[in-house]
């Protein structure tokens, strides 16, 4: 990876920050889908990461996907298009949403698409930056003790907030916004890598 | 012997050969005299062949003489010959067959001989051991019979010892017999004499039978007169039981008698007691009429008691009554005077009342009312008061604030005129200092005419610049004193507005006025300030929850997405559920309207028809309509086109064409004379067209013949028709025209 190369003079690039940002997506949803039971849990194979054992899908078509979208994630957070991703959690019957996962991206002060061109870089340990994801991760686990039981059948969308004038690739299209009316909200921690900010926040529905 | 003997003597052969195999096999000791017969037949056997030889021999001499006779019988020799050559070759084939088959049975002999042979190697080994064990067996069978001889000698023994041993036995057994006889005789003897004796015992039996029987009578004679003795003793048991009883009685009577004796005393006594009771019971009537006069009288001295009791408390009663209306009247002679007293008091009060209030002979309803009045007209009177006080408590507090006021004012005024003391000195000051500025300017003028005087025209120059700066300094010093005048002014001024109170009045609420909207300012802000909190927090949460700003922001997600996926697949699920669903009920329902065959089939069907659904049957509906609609616009259409066409065909041809039938077509012309003038067409398969008879058309034949039946040319024909009926209506000027 860009990044852990990078860590040894403790920079890190735009690129390797982009690419540190997607990786934690990756395990952070595989870790919401699994947690949440969106998928079966012998679909889910052990995975050493941030010096967890974290648990990744092995259902080829959810993989599949995960890839795509990332790479492309990875592609607008290098351009600094990317404001949020949101998971959004929803019942298949009534299509309702019934969770939603944002993780709200902002670039550090002084950084942007064109620090690329100036070749600035960020400087934090790469230990440090895991030890916050790791946090993160961790949240988004112990959160199961408040989350209600999703007992029906659901599925996962996942939603990007980009700039108004950020172009659409082929394959993706705009998206209601898919806001859950009655929620609860609780901040979850955040991390930074020095280039960019993400800071966590998970909504549910509330049943009254 | 030519061809049929063959075969008899192979059969002799095989048989021959036969016998010697079986001969072979019989002797296997190989006896020579068997061998020398077999020999003797293989000789026969040999003699017979040597015979046939002889034959052959015999036949190659009849052949010479057969030749002979060939040549004479020509044909039928040569025949013969060949039929004899063939004859030898097939003997010489049986002979070589023969001779290889006995070869074979040689060595099928040998063999059988090697095999004999063996056998009877292993016959003989048994043999051998065959006769081992007869030998042994004779050896054993020679042990035996000496074993049998001991025996038999010993047997011998024993049966000598054993007739011995009987010959004892039936010497002792006689004398055992000798003896039983003897003991039988004996015994039977005794018999006798135990049967004698028996006799005489059953004689003396019955002797004594008779005897018993006696004695029986006897004891039953006994046994009454015992029976009788026991109830003699019985009864005089009870004579004795009685006695014993009578002397207990007779016991139990003298103790009797005793206690009686003793009752006799007592009853002595006791008389003697009565006598002195019955003197007193003589006095009883008179005691108990005496008791029940007591009895009366101490009823009466009860009841005389009671009313005793009765008087005596009603005695106290009255005497509390008596204290009671004692006291009563004293208070009432007091009470009277009282009443006096008060009645003189009501009376004043009366007349005072009559006098005062002017009510002659007023009731004390009348003094009431006119209380309540008065009393009402007090407490109007206290209310007024209490209004009154309260009025002068906040006049007086006003007055104070207003005192209060005045004073504060009055530091004021002091203050301003203090100032206005200080001001005017300052202006006294600076008068003063204008007269000393003044009186150096004047000097310094009077100086400067002099130094003018005093000094030439070389330091004109000089005193020009030093005029030019002192007038500069004069300027500066004016101009400070009318900035001086200027504050004073507005010292003045202000030492007026201080003193003018209205203005100040004004300025105060002013003042308060402003301070009013100060502090509701304030009020604003915090009020500002709390929303803006607030809808900061609310934005914040807004955010949580995902909102954004359109104008800034999209939301865009991958299409392919698994929720997508998952939505998709439910469609379809519900969808293959419901077409199930339908089928299932309609196979339910073919079920209970009792089908029982071909159900799936029908169920396809139904279903399939049914299939469309509403939707689709809506759909097509729709596409009808429309389809119909379009239809009616074309025909519509046509319509119009189509008569605006025969209008101008008929214009311009003078024929107006309509289709009667199939294939049939009517003509008829401008200028026809009548409707009934017309032509009519018909169209054939092959697109030819014919003319039809009518009335109008018989009138026609020249046309038709020269048209045609010479051309076949109908436009020729209708355009004459045209002509002729044209020339004929406009012969005669106003045809109009016939038709329309």
């Amino acid at each position: 990876m860009a990044g852990t190369k990078q860590e040894t003079k403790n920079s890190i690039t735009l690129k390797g920050s982009a690419q540190l940002v997607s990786e934690f997506f990756y395990f952070g949803i595989n870790s919401i889908l699994y947690q949440r039971g969106i998928y079966p849990p012998e679909s889910f194979t052990f995975q050493q990461q941030y010096g967890l054992t974290l648990l990744t899908t092995t259902d080829e078509g959810v993989k599949e996907y995960l890839n795509n979208v990332l790479a492309q994630i990875k592609d607008w957070l290098e351009q600094g298009n990317i404001q949020r991703l949101v998971l959004a959690v929803s019942n298949v019957d009534t299509q309702q949403v019934l969770e939603r996962w944002d993780f709200d991206i902002q670039h550090e002060p002084g950084f942007g698409p064109q620090s690329i061109k100036e070749a600035k870089v960020g400087s934090k340990d790469l230990k440090v930056i895991q030890k916050e994801m790791r946090d993160v991760i961790r949240q988004i686990t112990a959160s199961v003790t408040f989350l209600p039981l999703l007992d029906c059948v659901c599925s996962f969308d996942l939603l990007v907030y980009t700039h108004q004038n950020a172009e659409v690739p082929e394959k993706w299209a705009e998206s209601a916004p898919c806001f859950i009316t009655n929620s609860q909200e609780v901040r979850l921690k955040s991390f930074s890598t020095s280039v960019h900010k993400v800071e966590a926040c998970v909504s549910y529905k509330v049943d009254l | 012997m030519d061809g049929s003997p063959e075969p008899t003597v192979i059969a002799r052969t095989l048989k021959d050969f036969n016998q010697f195999i079986f001969s072979g096999k019989k002797s296997g000791d190989s006896s020579v005299g068997r061998d020398s017969r077999q020999k003797l037949n293989f000789s026969e056997a040999f003699s017979d062949s040597s015979s046939i030889f002889e034959d052959d021999s015999r036949t190659s001499v009849g052949r010479s003489r057969k030749r002979q006779i060939d040549e004479m019988t020509g044909l039928d020799i040569s025949k013969r010959f060949r039929e004899k050559d063939s004859q030898i070759i097939d003997a010489k084939t049986t002979i070589n067959r023969l001779e290889g088959r006995i070869h074979n049975m040689e060595l099928s002999a040998k063999k059988a001989k090697a095999e004999m042979e063996e056998e009877l190697e292993r016959f003989k080994r048994k043999q051998l051991r065959d006769k081992e064990l007869i030998d042994d067996l004779q050896h054993k069978i020679k042990q035996m019979q000496a074993k049998e001889r001991e025996i038999q000698g010993t047997a011998h023994k024993v049966k000598e010892e054993y007739t011995a041993t009987s010959w004892e036995t039936e010497s002792k057994m006689i004398n055992m017999q000798r003896e039983h006889i003897e003991q039988c005789n004996r015994l039977q003897e005794e018999i006798t004499s135990l049967r004698q004796k028996a006799l005489y015992l059953e004689r003396v039996m019955e002797e004594k039978t008779s005897q018993v029987d006696l004695a029986q009578s006897y004891v039953q004679d006994l046994e009454k007169q015992l029976a009788v003795a026991q109830h003699k003793l019985r009864d005089s048991g009870a004579s004795q039981f009685e006695t014993e009883a009578l002397k207990l009685q007779l016991d139990q009577a003298k103790s009797k008698i005793k206690k009686l004796e003793m009752h006799q005393e007592e009853l002595e006594s006791l008389q003697s007691k009565s006598e002195v009771f019955e003197t007193t019971v003589r006095k009883l009537p008179a005691l108990e009429k005496e008791i029940a006069k007591l009895k009366e009288e101490n009823k009466f001295l009860r009841e005389t008691a009671m009313n005793t009791q009765l008087l005596e408390e009603r005695l106290t009663n009255a005497q509390h009554q008596v204290q009671l209306l004692e006291s009563r009247c004293q208070d009432s002679a007091l009470m009277q005077a009282k009443a006096d007293s008060y009645k003189d008091a009501l009376q004043q009060y009366e007349k005072v009342v009559s006098e005062e209030l002017g009510l002659p002979q007023a009731t004390a309803y009348d003094l009431q009312k006119q209380l309540m009045k008065l009393k009402q007209g007090d407490q109007t009177i206290a209310e007024g008061i209490a209004e009154l006080r309260a009025s002068q408590k906040s006049l007086e507090s006003s007055r104070a604030s207003e005192s209060a006021q005045l004073s504060s004012l009055r530091a004021k005024l002091e203050k301003q005129q203090r100032n206005t003391q200080q001001n005017a000195q300052l202006i006294k000051r600076l008068q003063r200092k204008l007269m000393l500025v003044t009186k150096e300017r004047d000097s310094l003028k009077s100086i400067l005419t002099s130094y003018e005087s005093e000094v030439t025209i070389n330091y004109s120059t000089v005193s020009q610049e030093r005029i030019v700066k002192l007038e500069t300094q004069l300027e500066s010093y004016k101009e400070e004193l009318q900035r001086l005048e200027k504050e004073l002014d507005a010292f003045n001024k202000e030492s007026e507005e201080e003193k003018d109170v209205p203005q100040r009045k004004d300025d105060a609420e002013k003042i308060s006025a402003l301070e009013k909207k100060v502090i509701e300012l304030e009020k604003d802000i915090a009020k500002l300030t709390q929303e803006k909190e607030t809808l900061e927090l609310r934005l914040e949460s807004r955010a949580l929850k995902g909102d954004y700003d359109p104008t800034k922001t999209k939301v865009i997600h991958f299409e392919n997405n698994p929720f997508a996926k998952a939505v998709e697949n439910r469609a379809t699920e519900i969808e293959r559920l419901q077409t199930e669903n339908d089928a299932l009920r309609e196979r339910v329902r073919l079920l209970e309207e009792g089908e029982m065959h071909d159900i799936t089939q029908k169920v396809g069907m139904k279903v399939n028809s049914d299939g469309p659904s509403s939707k689709e049957i809506t759909e097509l509906q729709e596409k009808i309509t429309s389809m119909e609609m379009r239809n009616k616009r074309l025909m519509e259409a046509f319509k119009k086109k189509s008569q605006a066409i025969r209008e101008v065909m008929y214009r311009l041809t003078g024929y107006r064409v309509d289709a009667c039938s199939d294939n049939q077509y009517k003509l008829i012309s401008m200028y026809a004379e009548s409707q009934a003038d017309y032509l009519l067409f018909e169209q054939t398969k092959n697109n030819e067209l014919q003319l039809l008879e009518t009335e109008f058309s018989s009138t026609l034949e020249d046309m038709i013949d020269a048209y045609l039946r010479h051309e076949n040319c109908y436009p020729a024909f209708l355009s004459a028709i045209t002509l002729d009926l044209f020339n004929r209506q406009t012969m005669d000027p106003p045809p109009a025209s016939s038709i329309l």
